[in-house]
């Protein structure tokens, strides 16, 4: 199953990287939302781990443009922030799921299981 | 002790002028009543010279045709002549005939003078007047004219009730006037209450809409909308700081937290175990730094903090920080001429060298790898500049206002890389301390520039700064 990581921080984007591929997920990592949509359209992903705040191009942009561009996988966004419109403007942009910062990373696995086996959208 | 304005002016109003009202009738009613003695002053003075005419003319005064007691009350003119004794010798009616007399009056009246008094007679008050008979009429002396009061005392006490009686409606009146307009004054008050009660934190853009068109009212609505807006203001801007916080705690504790279960997931090499507890080390470091900041920026703001200022070189303080970040960063060409004259200056050389780290700090974090920093110290028109520019890609000229705020990032996506956003807050709090000047300016065609300029402590003898970077050159002023 392959994941792609769209994350930032290097340590925390290192961490799940490491992490999943334990889980023997197959997971690619990228640093910027610009790069994390240039490859999710341009390969096949399971799933996107998509980080909110992103520098420039931000999570919540780039679910967008993958909406827009037809793209349907599952995206699972990471997020430090919690208020009622961040949630909401995620959700309207397309993310299957948040996942609020600090998570506990069973329960991330268990999330992107989920997601995974779920039929797919649309 | 809270009382109703309405009411209170109301009954004040009407106490006012229920006072004002029955002092008018009483002044009103002395008036009166002295008006009508003078008519019967008047009239019994005529009456008299009347009757002295007569009696020069005929000898006897005139006389009334027989009348009943009512009629001769009516009628209200008694006139009698005595003689020198007393004794009346004449009489106008058969009831005057044991008309009362007042002995002092009668011998003013023998004297020439004509007197008028008060008496009783026949249990009624009367009023008197006595004066002396023309020459040349026997044994009369003196002509005796009075009238009964009884009907004037009637007459002013129907007036009084009728005045009194106007006085208490007039009170009633006012009452009701001064209810109805302390309550049409006081219901845009009241509404302005309702409304200003009716709004609420979190709600922005609620403003006080009743009566703004009412031009006695605009002043306090348009008073109270200024406070809202500014409430508004605070209210975002502590609601931005929660906000901030709350990310910028959670993405340390994100990376702790996760770290920690890499580390349990599984058996782990000690080596491992090591990495994860040093990424932890920083993670907690990062905690530290941001409680830190947030401790020293309360001192600073809230004027805890005295800072120990001692003559200190600038340029050296200066050069000191630009080695330490030398030390941090990595593929930014930081440049510091630090040979040159000493620059002194009554600074706290700790809190100037905090300073100085968050501003390069700041350089490097916002601006791309392979750039260059130019640091540059300079005397000044008595103070000491400092100045650190940058190549990044600057400010946009809307946000320059905000540099200095609080958790400002340029780019709010930017994460860790952008920093605390306090760096800058922080270096304004230190500078201000030191009575200084920070400002920011956009430099041609990139980069930001950051001054900041420090009271000197002596006079310092202006000098260009021969030692500046080249870079400048580069970079002109705009």
């Amino acid at each position: 199953m392959r994941i792609l990581i769209v994350e930032d921080d290097h340590k925390l984007g290192a961490l799940l990287q490491a992490g999943l591929r334990e889980e023997e997920f197959d997971v690619e990592w990228v640093k910027s939302g610009e790069e994390g949509l240039a490859r999710a359209l341009a390969e096949r992903y399971d799933l996107l781990l998509l980080d909110y705040m992103l520098p420039k191009q931000n999570g919540r942009e780039v679910a967008l443009e993958l909406r827009r561009a037809g793209q349907q996988l599952p995206i699972l966004m990471l997020t430090a922030r919690d208020s009622a419109e961040d949630l909401e403007e995620a959700l309207r942009a397309g993310v299957n799921a948040l996942m609020g910062k600090p998570f506990r990373f069973a329960e991330l696995v268990d999330r992107i299981v989920r997601l995974t086996s779920a039929p797919a959208p649309g | 002790m809270a009382f109703r304005l309405g009411r209170t002016l109301a009954v004040r109003f009407a106490v006012t002028m229920g006072v004002a009202l029955v002092a008018i009738v009483l002044w009103a009613y002395q008036g009166m009543i002295q008006i009508l003695r003078d008519q019967i002053d008047q009239s019994l003075k005529t009456t008299y010279e009347v009757q002295a005419s007569t009696l020069a003319l005929q000898g006897s005064i005139f006389r009334l045709p027989k009348v009943d007691e009512r009629r001769f009350v009516e009628i209200n003119r008694l006139v009698v002549v005595r003689d020198v004794t007393g004794h009346i010798v004449q009489a106008n009616a058969e009831q005057a005939m044991d008309l009362t007399l007042d002995s002092t009056a009668f011998r003013r009246a023998l004297a020439g003078r004509t007197t008028t008094t008060e008496g009783r007679w026949r249990g009624r008050e009367v009023r008197v007047l006595y004066g002396p008979t023309p020459a040349g009429t026997g044994a009369s002396a003196v002509l005796e004219v009075a009238a009964f009061l009884a009907p004037l005392e009637a007459a002013s006490r129907r007036v009084l009730f009728r005045m009194i009686a106007t006085a208490l409606l007039g009170a009633l009146a006012s009452l009701v006037g001064a209810a109805w307009l302390t309550r049409s004054a006081l219901e845009p008050v009241e509404n302005i209450a309702r409304q200003a009660d009716a709004i609420q934190g979190g709600r922005p853009a609620q403003r006080i809409t009743a009566h703004a068109d009412v031009i006695e009212l605009r002043g306090l609505i348009e008073v109270l909308n200024q406070m809202l807006a500014r409430l508004d203001r605070s209210y975002e801007w502590h609601r931005q700081i929660v906000r901030d916080l709350g990310h910028d705690l959670r993405t340390p504790i994100a990376t702790m937290r996760a770290t920690v279960e890499m580390a349990l997931w599984a058996e782990r090499r000690p080596d491992q175990y090591r990495e994860a507890l040093a990424s932890t080390l920083e993670e907690v470091d990062r905690l530290t730094l941001l409680s830190d900041a947030f401790g020293l920026l309360a001192r600073l703001e809230s004027g805890d903090l005295v800072p120990a200022l001692l003559e200190t070189d600038v340029r050296t303080v200066t050069g000191q920080a630009v080695d330490r970040a030398r030390e941090r960063v990595g593929g930014h060409e930081i440049r510091f001429n630090r040979s040159g004259e000493a620059l002194p200056a009554p600074v706290d050389a700790r809190l100037l060298s905090m300073a100085l780290d968050q501003l390069l700090d700041n350089a490097r974090r916002h601006t791309p790898p392979g750039t260059k920093v130019d640091v540059s110290v300079a005397a000044q028109d008595g103070s000491v500049r400092v100045m650190v520019e940058d190549e990044g890609p600057g400010v946009p000229e809307e946000k320059m206002g905000q540099l200095f705020d609080r958790f400002y990032r340029g780019d709010p996506a930017r994460g860790r890389q952008a920093g605390l956003g306090l760096g800058l807050t922080l270096a304004a709090a230190i500078i201000d301390l030191h009575r200084g000047r920070i400002t920011a300016e956009r430099r041609s065609p990139r980069g930001l520039r950051i001054r900041i300029e420090l009271p000197g402590s002596a006079p310092v003898a202006p000098r260009s700064d021969s030692h500046r970077p080249q870079a400048q050159e580069d970079h002109p002023e705009r």
